[in-house]
């Protein structure tokens, strides 16, 4: 997710704004809308990106219905080599994981609440929203899913005596963690939490006391499986990583492949998170378009608000805007699933056709996620370094890396990969919940044209101009 | 790899009215025999019966013959679509083409 912009302004706005910090955001700032300027570089109309983007993903469908060998799907799909990883190691790995998780979450709060106020000087900020946010976050699916290791708050919570006795009703399934992601989504976007050191530290104390006091009442497994949404969020990207730990051990895999099993034992919500993920890819660009805040902007003054009303009003339309947009997209997937009956011929509910498709988009949802945090990580990484150093006593100078222009078209790439692969994701799962060849391939076509639809959304957002949301 | 497990088969609902075929291993329902007997040998291989595996023999023939036309017109939409964009680029780009 963007945080970005929100560090880029509150420096410029920053009185203790160096000269170095000043030369360091213009060249951050040209690289701000990275996604936007990949293609407004190579000159192309936008209505063409556009386009592309739909015709990208019908042809690669097309493409992907020539392949058509069960066995070969297969043997790519489940292809994997044993990683050793003797028990003492895990041990040792395990713990040192579980060790610095608690410490670097002690150190943010610490640092958030008596360091530096200027953002990009702070440990805190720049360890969230730089180091795990979008570094650590982008691990989960190129590497492998670590946080059950990492996770500081299941350490501390696994180490308190408490046995956790309650339980949850089986009917909420999930539920509750894509309550907290949406939850989580907005305050990121209509908070300060990126540039305002103490807002963040307060955010995280908070999300602390609830979190450690939520998985003492009701078991971390419990907690971290079904109502934390970061916990789940990682284990999904997880599944998209080519390093897999199962019970028989660690596993090497190729990329997304982990998908096509054991997706059959959906919790209820299990669906609707994962188009949650995928809508709050969408819904972080969104509000960075002029159109969004040309409509924010008409409600406030249709409604004539002013001071604090205005205040109240405008986080309630992101709110609106986000379960709205959450809903759309929940319900075009239903739609498909509904369509996908009938194209494929089959009695299936089109619940169970929709959630044994769904981890298929996981792949798009990482290839956004990539194509955000890339860029800011790179280039932020080296600031993180030195604020971290200067933690311990070492002096290092505070520079970000530039990133070169052609990166821009680097990102739009990860999208496209992304897309690559959820479509054969997606092929691999419908050969083997749908009898031959052909009712497979048909089953995919609702999809496909809502993910047509969905792509090309999302590279008219990606095209648009970046803007502040301005009546934040 | 996952084969269909009974929590889905559970979720199958024919209605009264729809013509329905039964999986005689794993009772999931289909629409129509082709379906059925597809399914027979994709899942249940290891414990086919004769007439079973002759079932899904003709019937995956009769999938290829319907899948090689199916790829004909797969390959000629790939080839215009690929055609369309390379033109709309060219006329986009004003590379002096058109």
């Amino acid at each position: 997710m963007t945080q970005v912009a929100g560090i880029a302004t509150a420096t410029v706005t920053s009185p203790m704004v160096t000269d170095g910090f000043l030369a360091f955001l213009q060249a951050f700032l040209a690289h701000v809308g990275g996604l936007s300027q990949a293609a407004a570089e190579a000159s192309v109309p936008g209505w063409l990106t556009v386009m592309t983007g739909g015709v990208l993903v019908g042809g690669s469908f097309l493409f992907t219905s020539l392949l058509t060998d069960h066995e070969g799907i297969r043997a790519v799909n489940g292809w994997r080599a044993r990683i050793p990883a003797p028990s003492h190691i895990r041990r040792i790995v395990r713990g040192l994981f579980g060790l610095g998780g608690v410490l670097v979450l002690g150190v943010v709060i610490i640092t958030g609440l008596t360091g530096p106020t200027e953002p990009t000087r702070n440990f805190a900020i720049l360890a969230v929203w730089v180091g795990w946010w979008a570094g650590y976050a982008m691990s989960t699916y190129l590497l492998g899913n670590t946080w059950p290791l990492l996770n500081p708050w299941r350490t501390i919570a696994s180490a308190l005596p408490f046995d956790g006795g309650r339980s949850l009703p089986d009917r909420y399934g999930v539920w509750p963690s894509v309550v907290g992601l949406l939850g989580l989504i907005w305050i990121e976007v209509v908070s300060p939490l990126a540039a305002d050191p103490r807002a963040l530290a307060w955010l995280v104390l908070l999300y602390s006391v609830v979190t450690i006091t939520g998985a003492t009442m009701y078991g971390p497994d419990t907690w971290f499986g079904q109502v934390d949404p970061m916990a789940r969020v990682f284990e999904l990207y997880g599944r998209v990583a080519p390093i897999q730990v199962t019970d028989e051990g660690v596993e090497l895999r190729f990329h997304g492949t982990a998908l096509t099993e054991g997706q059959s034992s959906g919790d209820a919500g299990a669906m609707a998170f994962v188009i949650a993920l995928l809508w709050a890819t969408t819904f972080d660009g969104l509000v960075t378009t002029p159109v969004w805040n040309d409509i924010v902007g008409s409600l406030i003054g249709g409604f004539g608000l002013t001071g604090v009303l205005q205040q109240i009003f405008v986080p309630s339309v992101y709110l609106l805007g986000l379960i709205s947009g959450f809903v759309i997209f929940l319900g075009a997937y239903q739609v498909a699933s509904r369509y996908a009956r009938r194209t494929a011929g089959s009695y299936l509910s089109a619940e169970t056709i929709g959630r044994w498709l769904v981890p298929s988009l996981l792949p798009i949802a990482a290839g956004y996620h990539i194509a955000h945090s890339l860029g800011y990580f790179i280039s932020l990484v080296p600031a993180l370094g030195a604020v971290s150093a200067g933690l311990v006593g070492i002096g290092l100078p505070l520079q970000v890396a530039v990133l070169p222009a052609w990166f821009g078209t680097l990102q739009l790439g990860f999208v496209v990969l992304g897309h690559l692969l959820a479509v054969w994701i997606a092929h691999a799962l419908a050969m083997e919940l749908f009898p031959g060849i052909l009712r497979p391939i048909r089953s995919q076509y609702p999809y496909v044209i809502v993910m047509m639809v969905y792509t090309m959304t999302s590279a008219y957002v990606i095209g648009q101009p970046f803007v502040e949301p301005v009546y934040l | 790899m996952s084969t269909p497990d009974p929590a889905i088969l559970e979720s199958a609902h024919p209605s009264d009215d729809q013509s329905v075929e039964w999986c005689p291993h794993c009772g999931r329902p289909f629409p129509d025999e082709t379906g059925r007997d597809l399914h027979l040998g994709d899942v249940h291989d290891a414990v086919l019966t004769d007439d079973q595996r002759a079932a899904y023999e003709s019937a995956t023939a009769a999938e290829e013959d319907t899948l090689f036309y199916f790829h004909i017109k797969v390959v000629a939409t790939l080839g215009v679509l690929y055609a369309a964009v390379v033109l709309l680029y060219m006329v986009a780009l004003g590379s002096g083409f058109i």
